[in-house]
């Protein structure tokens, strides 16, 4: 695959991530353009999933602006920065708040696994956590949204 | 159901639908789907997690990726390719040597 090609193919996923975990446009516009010169600096030398690697590249990087700025991203950004169009449906509320009682990893996890199809292997290696660790998050947070999305599921 | 045995079907639930399963386990969540009620409706929250979550994605607008495309393309050299470039630079300086011993080699078939 050229960088292009790769760009063209998740691009849209490295945003998702970003908005999703920072909301503000401008640090995830600069977040991005460092996750994808990363890649065209130093190419990975064997890969099986594209995705996984930018996602794990844009986590760090967020992870070093967070540390540089000294914030703490426990908390989720404001729905309505995510995208305007998201506000108007109750049930993304709902799945806003149910995700708000989680905590990061375990938030980011469930994200991980739903919204963008990676592996406990793949978030494993992203959130430098043991993969039995992913996994029993990954059963919690299912289990919480669960019984927070009620009649829902 | 035991925690191991919930998670088991989660976790075959969700590979099914990122179907990222082996044939094996695909034949496995078949039979599953037919014979055990309990997975099925495992599945079926699985579907409705997945629905809802992929709703909340943010989206990427298009006037955003252009412009993040632009200003990496700033960031990096256009891609050469080393192979032509080196074929042309050979070209450009055997050509005008090799002329005369093409034209020597046809007046001696020719003639």
């Amino acid at each position: 695959m050229t960088f292009e090609q790769i760009y063209e193919c998740y691009a849209d996923s490295v945003y998702a991530y970003l908005k999703f975990k920072l909301g503000n446009d401008q640090v995830v516009e600069d977040l991005m353009q460092e996750t994808f010169l990363a890649l065209y600096q130093r190419p990975p030398d064997s890969i099986d999933s594209y995705k996984a690697w930018l996602l794990r590249i844009a986590h760090h990087k967020m992870v070093d602006w967070l540390r540089k700025k000294q914030l703490v991203s426990d908390s989720l950004p404001e729905l309505s920065s995510l995208d305007p169009a998201l506000e108007s449906t109750a049930d993304n509320l709902l799945v806003y708040e149910a995700l708000s009682t989680l905590d990061e990893d375990t938030r980011t996890i469930i994200y991980g696994l739903y919204v963008e199809n990676l592996r406990c292997k793949e978030l494993a290696v992203m959130l430098n956590l043991p993969e039995g660790t992913i996994k029993s998050k990954a059963y919690y947070g299912r289990q919480k949204l669960r019984s927070w999305l009620g009649q829902e599921v | 159901m035991a925690q191991t045995m919930e998670q088991s079907y989660q976790k075959l639930a969700r590979g099914y639908l990122q179907k990222s399963l082996c044939q094996q386990e695909q034949l496995t969540v078949y039979n599953l789907i037919i014979e055990d009620p309990t997975f099925r409706s495992i599945l079926k929250e699985e579907v409705t997690i997945l629905q809802q979550m992929r709703q909340i994605k943010p989206q990427l607008p298009k006037a955003l990726k252009q412009k993040i495309r632009r200003d990496l393309a700033g960031c990096y050299p256009p891609p050469v390719n080393l192979a032509a470039e080196i074929f042309t630079l050979v070209l450009q300086y055997t050509m005008p040597l090799l002329v005369s011993p093409l034209i020597n080699l046809q007046r001696r078939v020719f003639q």
